[in-house]
């Protein structure tokens, strides 16, 4: 089933256009993650799917229709900030979402495990830390069990233990099968959580697909010789080869996945080249997101 | 039962909001008893005899005039308040994205603002008449509603007023500050500088008092007022609107402040 259908979002902000013709469709249980620059309109695609900031044009449909057009109570989302009534406690918070929500169930105690805020539970929101807000949005998002949940740059600003606590916490949800949508602009936290990925910057849609397939599977061979300058010559002979950059000194060459490195290494011993460094590895998220963001 | 969904929605948000109960607070425990200042009141004629302003049917109007500045006060910046509040918390949007829609959520404004009127008319017509009765030790419940004259419902629709107004700002300028600072200054210079200052050198008669905050307080006007229009008049025209003029432009007023309220909550960014 489509989670979400996006047709051709735009929206300005005065001259700047904050997004630029978005399509995109979410298909369930696809741990979704739309990644970007600062300011590159992920924060305003969320915003707009969530009803709380108007498109310029453009349509989008949440569940294929099924819950008419508030399906919002069948979502459970952050944006930007944890927003809460910081004179309130935990609980009283929670409360209120799951008033809106109007949901049954009112024992928080099982999220709040998840979160591990038992402990803080009658502690006013403006007593946290931010990690610990961020938590409690996080458990905010469980609620009423939706399939649903939408985070936006869930780990930002806080410090390496709240950032593990929070990764530990999402990839606890993508297990459990529901499908999440999550906006980032680190490429490390949705290399490691997504399955899918769509790549913004200046507000257009620059690649979508499978994690996998955007990182197109190329494999990297990094290699340094004492005399750089005739590897690269000989290297440029093989037409295998897709690619060939200079990074500090090291080479980086672009292969075919189905490429054998074994092979490259004999020829390049067969050409009396000494090789110093000789490393395989696979194409990074971020080099893909650089060269595909450098070109356009 | 929307209406229950949503007050009961409103009574958790806020029933723990210090400002919020501070204000209620100092209404219910102030404003009935503010009439007593005048026990020290000495009359001088032509003023009126102080008793005047304990029984029937005076009180209804002293009364009245007294609590028009606690709705003014207290009850017209919780209406600011009930929005900046959730805009500056960003509770207004995560309201929204957890699954309100943007009616629903103006409903349950409305539904606060309503109730408080009613919870403030209730005091304002117990305590008239607690006071009317028992003053001075003597009972004279039997003719309260002599000289009533519509008072109670006049009362309602100004503290309506007030806090339609309040939301009304709120809505428009999202800041508490900034909307405190209009609320405040629209009311005791802006709309009485443009009436007397700019509408009576254009058009000099009666439409000048034509304002909705001027309708307001003419809903409960001090009743000197009325009282100086026999000897005085600083126009060819009445000073004060007529209660069924200030009626009409109240009504239009609050009718107008909660339409733009609500447009602007449903086109605008949140």
């Amino acid at each position: 089933m489509e989670v979400i259908n996006i047709q051709n979002l735009s929206k300005s902000y005065g001259r700047i256009h904050a997004l630029d013709d978005l399509s995109l469709t979410i298909e369930a249980g696809q741990i979704y993650g739309i990644l970007g620059p600062n300011g590159s309109g992920k924060t305003t695609t969320l915003g707009i799917i969530l009803s709380i900031l108007k498109a310029d044009s453009g349509s989008f449909q949440w569940f294929e229709g099924k819950y008419g057009s508030n399906p919002r109570k069948n979502i459970g989302a952050i944006l930007e900030t944890p927003n809460f009534y910081p004179y309130l406690n935990a609980i009283d918070n929670l409360e209120i979402v799951r008033h809106i929500k109007k949901v049954e169930d009112r024992n928080f105690d099982e999220i709040l495990d998840i979160v591990e805020l038992s402990h803080r539970k009658k502690s006013l929101f403006s007593t946290f830390s931010l990690g610990m807000k961020q938590r409690l949005a996080i458990a905010a998002t469980m609620i009423g069990n939706p399939d649903v949940v939408i985070f936006d740059e869930p780990t930002n600003g806080l410090d390496p233990q709240g950032i593990a606590d929070v990764r530990k916490t999402l990839l606890h949800i993508a297990d459990s099968g529901k499908t999440v949508i999550m906006a980032s602009h680190i490429l490390d936290e949705v290399e490691k959580i997504c399955s899918h990925v769509a790549i913004l910057k200046n507000g257009k849609l620059l690649a979508k697909g499978p994690v996998g397939s955007i990182l197109n599977n190329d494999i990297i061979i990094e290699l340094k010789a004492n005399d750089n300058s005739h590897l690269s010559e000989v290297l440029k002979q093989l037409d295998y080869i897709k690619s060939i950059e200079d990074n500090q000194g090291i080479l980086e060459c672009s292969l075919p996945p189905d490429a054998d490195p074994a092979l490259l290494s004999t020829f390049l011993h067969e050409k009396g080249l000494v090789i110093t460094h000789f490393q395989v590895r696979k194409r990074k998220l971020e080099e893909e997101f650089l060269s595909i963001t450098k070109n356009k | 039962m929307q209406f229950f969904h949503l007050i009961t929605l409103e009574w958790k948000k806020f029933h723990k909001n210090t400002v919020m109960i501070l204000l209620m607070g100092l209404f219910t425990f102030l404003m009935p008893f503010a009439i007593f200042v005048m026990e020290n009141y000495k009359s001088v004629p032509p003023m009126p005899e102080k008793d005047t302003f304990f029984t029937f049917p005076g009180i209804w109007e002293y009364q009245g005039y007294s609590a028009s500045w606690f709705s003014f006060l207290f009850l017209g910046f919780i209406g600011v308040l009930l929005i900046t509040t959730e805009v500056g918390n960003r509770t207004l949007r995560q309201n929204i994205i957890t699954g309100l829609t943007r009616m629903e959520y103006f409903l349950g404004k409305l539904y606060v603002i309503l109730l408080i009127s009613l919870y403030a008319t209730l005091i304002y017509f117990v305590s008239t008449l607690l006071i009317g009765s028992f003053y001075p030790e003597t009972f004279a419940m039997a003719d309260f509603m002599n000289g009533h004259d519509w008072s109670t419902g006049r009362y309602f629709l100004l503290t309506f007023g007030y806090l339609s107004f309040g939301l009304f700002l709120g809505y428009i300028l999202r800041k508490t500050g900034l909307a405190i600072f209009v609320y405040l200054s629209y009311i005791i210079f802006l709309e009485p500088l443009l009436r007397w200052a700019v509408h009576i050198k254009i058009f000099n008669n009666a439409s000048m008092h034509y304002y909705p905050m001027n309708a307001m307080e003419d809903l409960m006007p001090n009743p000197l007022f009325k009282f100086a229009e026999n000897f005085t008049s600083m126009t060819d025209f009445n000073i004060l609107l007529s209660y069924r003029d200030a009626s009409i432009v109240a009504v239009i007023s609050i009718a107008l402040f909660l339409l733009i309220g609500l447009r602007s909550l449903l086109r605008r960014d949140i």
